[in-house]
């Protein structure tokens, strides 16, 4: 946990984002990737999700003005770089999964992953996360094949 | 009724159902043993497990899992005082003292005992009010359907998490995120930029599994990445002096077994609340009725029961609403009814009269689930006990393939990967900052039923909103949910 202050400005950065987001959402994204309504009797595809954007926009902008004049109890569990710091890392990691699985297949790819995430929980015993990681990994796929018959990439 | 159940046996009774049920117990109980997994993350990685499946085996599976999944908690709880489940951090309160004075195995058997019976309790209860449920909502037209889901919306955002605005911000973001693909009256198409896959929506396994599963995970990797030491359970007990519990003994404790299973079974039918919030409601009461309320924290049983009978009794009634209106009672239900769309059955009143033969048959299993689950909980409990202290660096890594096996398996595509990446990203993020996944889950799941509803009453009635002042459901609904956000409004 973090102290109350920036639990504060974590949740301003929040509100700040969603509040750009829903804006990005209200003034081009919907109007320019739905279609208009077939007749003048129709409700517009674009009614509900506009609707629905709004509604995050003025939640949100509630929620910065509420942060920003209001000693309220924030919620956040890590400062901003932290929570960047973890989605930077997470990105890069689920980007190299993406492509490693049609690239180099299930199996390695799946041993690389339990082998790293093992080491980087702190397990110690790399031998026993080795085994299990080769053991793991090739029984999922047999059993994918022989269960499902679903060829794991 | 009583034919329709007695039908309802006839489809379920069999040997491949048995197995399943029996299976998913198992898996749920592991699962849910494992401290910071629980029954929902079991559900999410095991409803692709089902794809191939027949819909009664496959509900029948998936209910196991859930019932598996609550009671599994307990496990851990109360052998090393880290509960398995949010729910189950109550059980710790009395579990863990009970355990550090030798009495483990008895402290695991009263959780079980309890859980089961809290469990069939609540399932008598949703086989008898689910009829009269559904025939009320019968009446319901859309506009009635709108205000029942803003008021469900209202009471999730009310009570999950310490910030409602956050709830609604989280709910409105997923009815916005179920917007994406065709147009539910048009059919064209939205915010899909011509991506084939987009076409359907957003793939519900991909977005639940990465948002609720996966991003939990990548939680506790990183927590355990800045401290690695919550890796190891040192906690030893000391020789068990007392393993026993006869069946009297536990049924001595009756009152606060039908108190906490009404409890649970109350909270369990209202959409929104949590099976956390029963638990502790349960372990309130109990302790406020007890004689003896100092003895509470420091090892009485009756804290284990009133948690676990609690907290199980939500399983069954949150399948009311479910079943009845198609509003989930809590996450569990609302993946229930993720998995109820893959197989082809829509949740809501039309249900019973479309799908009779499959509700009964749910209804069934979940009676014979009980039975199993005491069996297989109470063989078990040495090997819970083992698989609770199994340290989480060998836990998570095989969670974090199963969740690609599992989103990968339906479709063989990389695209529903990647919106599970993205979604456990997302998911991580609403968890540091504070904002309630399952909030974002419900809101998904939910939003194409509010959009049609809402624009079939605007279309109804040519958008003339006085009309709301003929209906007396949709008012008092209105009226509820203004009281709700009202509320809610002080602690933004």
């Amino acid at each position: 946990m973090i102290d109350s202050r920036s639990a504060v400005r974590t949740e301003i950065a929040a509100a700040f984002a969603l509040t750009a987001a829903a804006l990005f959402a209200l003034f081009w994204l919907i109007p320019n990737n739905t279609e208009p309504a077939r007749s003048e009797l129709d409700i517009s595809p674009a009614f509900f999700p506009m609707l629905t954007a709004g509604l995050v926009l003025f939640l949100s902008l509630v929620m910065l003005v509420a942060r920003l004049t209001r000693a309220v109890v924030a919620t956040a569990e890590l400062s901003g770089p932290a929570i960047l710091s973890e989605v930077v890392v997470w990105c890069g990691a689920s980007v190299a999964i993406w492509f490693a699985l049609p690239v180099i297949g299930f199996i390695p790819t799946s041993i690389a992953v339990v082998i790293l995430v093992g080491l980087a929980t702190g397990y110690q015993k790399w031998w026993v996360l080795g085994a299990m990681a080769i053991l793991f990994s090739i029984t999922v796929d047999f059993g994918a094949w022989q269960v499902f018959t679903v060829d794991l990439p | 009724m009583i034919e329709n159940l007695i039908l309802g046996f006839e489809a379920a009774l069999t040997l491949t159902n048995l197995l399943f049920i029996a299976a998913g117990i198992t898996l749920g109980i592991v699962i849910g043993a494992i401290p910071g997994l629980g029954s929902v993350t079991a559900l999410a990685v095991l409803i692709p497990v089902t794809y191939y499946m027949s819909p009664i085996p496959a509900i029948a599976f998936l209910v196991g899992v859930n019932k598996g999944g609550t009671s599994g908690g307990a496990i851990p709880a109360i052998l090393l005082n880290s509960p398995g489940t949010p729910e189950a951090a109550a059980s710790a309160l009395d579990g863990y003292p009970m355990a550090k004075r030798g009495e483990a195995t008895r402290a695991m058997k009263f959780a079980l005992y309890s859980s089961v019976t809290g469990d069939t309790i609540s399932d008598f209860l949703l086989i008898f009010l689910v009829v009269p449920f559904a025939a009320i909502a019968l009446q319901f037209g859309p506009l009635e359907y709108t205000s029942v889901l803003l008021f469900a919306f209202a009471l999730l955002a009310g009570i999950s998490g310490d910030s409602p605005i956050k709830g609604l911000i989280a709910i409105f973001f997923g009815v916005f995120l179920s917007t994406i693909g065709l147009d539910p009256v048009d059919s064209t198409s939205r915010m899909t930029f011509d991506n084939v896959n987009l076409f359907d929506g957003l793939p519900l396994i991909g977005l639940a599994i990465g948002s609720l599963a996966l991003a939990s995970i990548l939680e506790q990797i990183f927590d355990l990445y800045r401290n690695p030491t919550e890796n190891q359970h040192s906690a030893e007990l000391t020789a068990q002096a007392n393993k026993k519990l006869p069946i009297r003994e536990f049924f001595s404790h009756w009152k606060t077994i039908g108190r906490s299973a009404l409890i649970g079974s109350g909270v369990g039918m209202l959409p929104g609340l949590g099976v956390t919030l029963a638990a502790f409601l349960s372990y309130g009461a109990t302790r406020k009725a007890s004689n003896d309320p100092n003895s509470f924290g420091k090892g009485n049983p009756q804290g284990i029961i009133a948690t676990e009978a609690a907290n199980s009794a939500v399983v069954g009634a949150n399948l009311i609403p479910t079943i009845a209106l198609g509003v989930p009672g809590n996450i569990a239900a609302a993946l229930l009814i993720g998995a109820f769309i893959i197989h082809g059955i829509v949740p809501g009143p039309f249900m019973l009269t479309m799908h009779g033969d499959v509700i009964y048959a749910l209804f069934a299993s979940m009676l014979m689930a009980n039975f199993i689950h005491l069996a297989i909980g109470r063989i078990g409990i040495p090997v819970w006990a083992m698989v609770a202290r199994t340290p989480k660096g060998l836990v998570l890594p095989p969670v974090i393939i199963m969740c690609i096996v599992g989103v990968y398996l339906p479709g063989q595509s990389l695209f529903d990967l990647g919106v599970m990446f993205v979604f456990a990203g997302l998911g991580l993020i609403m968890k540091r900052t504070g904002f309630p996944v399952v909030c974002l889950v419900i809101g998904f799941l939910l939003g194409s039923m509010l959009e049609t509803s809402l624009r079939q009453s605007m279309l109804l009635y040519k958008s003339d909103f006085w009309i709301i002042f003929e209906s007396p459901i949709a008012l008092g609904f209105l009226i509820l949910t203004l009281v709700v956000l009202l509320k809610a409004a002080f602690k933004l």
